[in-house]
């Protein structure tokens, strides 16, 4: 399998003066799997995916997307579908769920390009991959929130990246959403793509080809059925899971 | 306890000898709004009495701010004179303020019964015999303020009257010197009326109508325009001090419109130690000299082009008869058209605030060119560029909100531009007038700047529609799709930077606000999709620059005035549809 992501000796803190988030941890992700980043709050798994995509700068170490450097080269980071958790988007702006999901094509635009029919098609699929296309016209404000991550996992589908990362994309969304969202998932990696998803509570495991337990550095790592047992939870968690 | 009335009394007595007593056994100590007003005072006063002005020499009322060293001096004045007209009432009303209503007099009041057109027009004392009423009645009051010295008062108003009446004299001389024929009067105000009536002079025109207010209208200009025209006047005379104010260019726009070249400078409110007229009777002397010079000369034939074509009869046609009015049209659509657009990101943004911080940032741009004797446009560019950079910086160290780093950035902008104004000698610019400034008086260069900026912003939106669109509504969605976002955000407030500066200079600063914010606003609430949202506050914009240039010329109100109004009812009304609207139901529309 090819390794998608490379992480080598990365150590990332928050500030110049302030003590590290984690140290020297280094990890591979190949394609055509799902991985489950797992551990308590505070542990520093958002900062790790955002570190994974070059959003955060590390103090030493590196990152290697598909074998090159996101810090230096913006392009590659168009192979990332990166779901953040917090949603910084004005959602009483006049955007429909077909805008944002059409924000994914942007990357593939140049400037004087028109949304093209095919552009259409691949925003169209999307939308009902993730079973909204009865929503299609609705305005942001007027979805529910399991309906809002559904279209932002429609908007990272549409960009038709590499990998995906998603951080903690089941918080506080019903069942139905999280069901789609992980059958559309697990479809993408059977064609070869990378699925990274974090989350501080244990998951449909049935889904997940490798699970690492995270807490400020790589607890375990493996797959589900070897982690997850009590002794590996309390010690990724401090106590009892 | 006994300790703490012992330091009071300390400090009431460091503060009783730190504080120079004028009052009582020195004579009297009379405190002005303007210098003239002083000098006259003094001359009644002599060696018996001190006098001076709150308004300082070479400056105009306008830029006057109150300061706690002056608020000191009303406070010890045994007597505050003031005319009691536009922003010069304002200080008044701080002097009624500070001695509790004693001690302060309003000439408009207190000459009333001696002078009963003085409640229509203050300028009483642009004739000297009205200033030896004033003379004659304030001599008697300082005698019943100070009996000791009465004889003294008495005396030296009977000289000084003595002094008014010679000047008097020498006015009418030189008066007859010029052609009768010539003896005609636009200034501005109406501030020679007193002037051209006791010495034979006619006034067809003046700019502006309450003394001290400045709310010129489209039709207004016209009107004004025409009468140079029909009553071929060959000068404009305009009040020294009001060089650098929009009411000059306003002027110099009539002038240069009709065909008159020339604008003369007079002294109505100001004495300035530069010109070298520092008494009122210096004043005086100037005026008609300036008069004569400009009067004394064969009349021209003005005119320029005006065009007399029929089509002009036409109302929807009449407002494009003049070139400035034309000029004053376009500049406001491709202004309103601008703002409206690149508005509306800073809506989507929440950065409409921004706008607010560089508007009134720019003001502080403009006094420093002006002090600097830069161009103005290039000032307030620089600052609006500057404050994009310091905004834009603090807020990504700090993670401060956008907000609060634009709050305290445009308060202090404000803060500087009023201690520029206020302490800083030679800078003549009324914040009103930057505040509210007058689409017909925008010069031809104006108006290709305001065009240049308008062609170089809008491809520049429309080339990055898509990126300003995606980061203005979901930044960090916007970094994880590639897009370079620091580089991205200083263009846009670059951007916003020289929008708001080209709407500053051409509509005045609030008008500017309001048309970068109010359009998208209106929109904003109405429309679901991005595209229909600009076009829509483009729309919206047009619409209300079209209205208020209408309102402007039929309604004679002031442009930029109506134009915010006009996207004040479109937004009244889009709330109204916000709130009724229906909630939609799930459906396959595509």
């Amino acid at each position: 399998m090819d390794v998608y992501i490379r992480v080598s000796d990365l150590t990332v803190s928050y500030n110049k003066n302030g003590g590290p988030i984690f140290q020297d941890v280094s990890l591979e992700f190949y394609g055509g799997e799902i991985v489950l980043i797992m551990g308590p709050n505070g542990g520093g798994k958002t900062t790790l995916l955002k570190s994974m995509v070059g959003l955060v700068y590390p103090v030493r170490g590196h990152v290697e997307i598909l074998g090159r450097d996101p810090y230096r080269d913006l392009d590659v980071r168009k192979r990332v579908g990166y779901v953040p958790q917090i949603m910084d988007v004005n959602i009483y702006a006049p955007i429909t769920l077909w805008d944002l999901v059409s924000f994914g094509r942007y990357p593939h635009l140049k400037l004087l390009d028109r949304f093209s029919r095919e552009d259409e098609e691949i925003v169209f699929d999307a939308i009902k991959k993730v079973g909204l296309e009865k929503y299609m016209d609705y305005k942001l404000s007027e979805l529910s929130g399991g309906q809002l991550s559904r279209g932002f996992i429609a908007r990272a589908l549409a960009q038709n990246p590499d990998i995906y990362l998603l951080d903690e994309p089941f918080e506080s969304i019903d069942y139905v959403s999280e069901q789609v969202i992980l059958e559309v998932l697990k479809d993408e990696s059977s064609k070869g793509k990378l699925v990274v998803i974090t989350e501080h509570h244990l998951s449909e495991l049935e889904y997940m080809d490798r699970v690492i337990l995270f807490n400020r550095g790589v607890v375990a790592n493996g797959p589900p059925s070897e982690i997850v047992n009590d002794e590996m939870l309390r010690k990724a968690y401090g106590g009892a899971p | 306890m006994r300790s703490l009335y012992l330091y009071i009394i300390i400090f009431l007595l460091i503060v009783s000898t730190v504080n120079p007593v004028y009052a009582g056994d020195d004579g009297l100590y009379i405190v002005t709004t303007f210098p003239f007003l002083s000098d006259i005072a003094s001359n009644i006063l002599g060696d018996a009495g001190r006098a001076e002005s709150l308004i300082r020499f070479d400056r105009h009322v306008s830029t006057y701010e109150l300061t706690p060293q002056d608020s000191e001096k009303i406070w010890l004045s045994d007597l505050f004179i003031y005319v009691g007209y536009g922003s010069e009432e304002a200080i008044g009303q701080y002097a009624l303020a500070i001695k509790d209503g004693r001690g302060v007099i309003s000439l408009r009041e207190f000459l009333r019964d001696d002078i009963p057109t003085i409640v229509d027009n203050p300028y009483f004392w642009m004739d000297p015999m009205k200033t030896v009423i004033l003379v004659e009645r304030l001599a008697n009051l300082f005698g019943d303020l100070d009996p000791n010295n009465r004889e003294v008062y008495i005396r030296n108003a009977e000289e000084y009257i003595g002094e008014l009446r010679e000047l008097d004299r020498w006015i009418r001389d030189v008066v007859n010197e010029i052609p009768e024929e010539n003896r005609i009067l636009f200034s501005i105000r109406d501030s020679l009326r007193y002037y051209a009536e006791r010495y034979g002079f006619e006034v067809v025109g003046y700019i502006t109508g309450g003394a001290g207010v400045y709310e010129p209208s489209t039709t207004w200009v016209v009107q004004k325009f025409e009468d140079i025209v029909d009553r071929n006047v060959n000068v404009l005379f305009i009040e020294y001090m009001e060089k650098g104010t929009t009411l000059r260019e306003v002027i110099e726009t009539l002038a240069d419109e009709a065909g008159v070249e020339t604008v003369g400078f007079i002294f109505i409110e100001t004495l300035s130690y530069e010109e070298n007229v520092t008494s009122y009777i210096d004043m005086m002397r100037r005026n008609t000299l300036i008069l004569y010079e400009y009067l004394n000369k064969d009349i021209v034939d003005v005119g320029g082009d005006s065009p007399d074509s029929p089509i002009f009869d036409n109302p929807v046609l009449r407002p494009f008869k003049y070139g400035f009015l034309v000029r004053g049209f376009l500049t406001l659509m491709v202004v309103m058209a601008l703002t409206s657009l690149v508005g509306s990101f800073a809506v989507l943004r929440g950065w409409s605030i921004f706008s607010d911080a560089l508007g009134h940032g720019a003001i502080v741009g403009l006094l420093m060119a002006y002090l600097l004797g830069l161009d103005y446009y290039l000032g307030a560019l620089l600052i609006g560029l500057f404050i994009a950079f310091s905004v834009g910086t603090i807020e990504r160290v700090t993670r401060l909100r956008a907000d609060v780093v634009i709050a305290i950035t445009f308060t202090s902008m404000l803060a500087i531009a009023i201690i520029i104004i206020s302490n800083i000698g030679g800078v003549n610019i009324s914040l009103e007038d930057v505040l509210f400034a007058d689409v017909t008086a925008v010069s031809i260069e104006m108006m290709w700047r305001a065009v240049g900026s308008a062609l170089a912003i809008g491809s520049f939106v429309i080339l990055f529609r898509r990126q300003l669109l995606l980061y203005s509504v979901d930044p960090m969605g916007s970094i994880s799709l590639g897009i370079r976002s620091g580089v991205l955000h200083f263009l846009y407030l670059i951007l916003l930077a020289v929008t708001t500066v080209s709407a500053f200079m051409s509509i005045g600063a609030i008008p500017a606000i309001a048309a970068i914010i109010l359009p998208p606003a209106a929109s904003f609430l109405v429309s679901r999709r991005p595209k229909q949202f600009m076009v829509l506050s483009l729309v919206i914009g047009i619409v209300s620059g079209l209205t208020g240039f209408y309102a402007s010329y039929y309604l004679n109100v002031n442009a930029g005035a109506a134009t915010i109004m006009t996207s004040v009812f479109i937004f009244l009304v889009c709330v109204v549809i916000y709130i009724f609207r229906k909630p939609p139901t799930p459906e396959v529309s595509r």
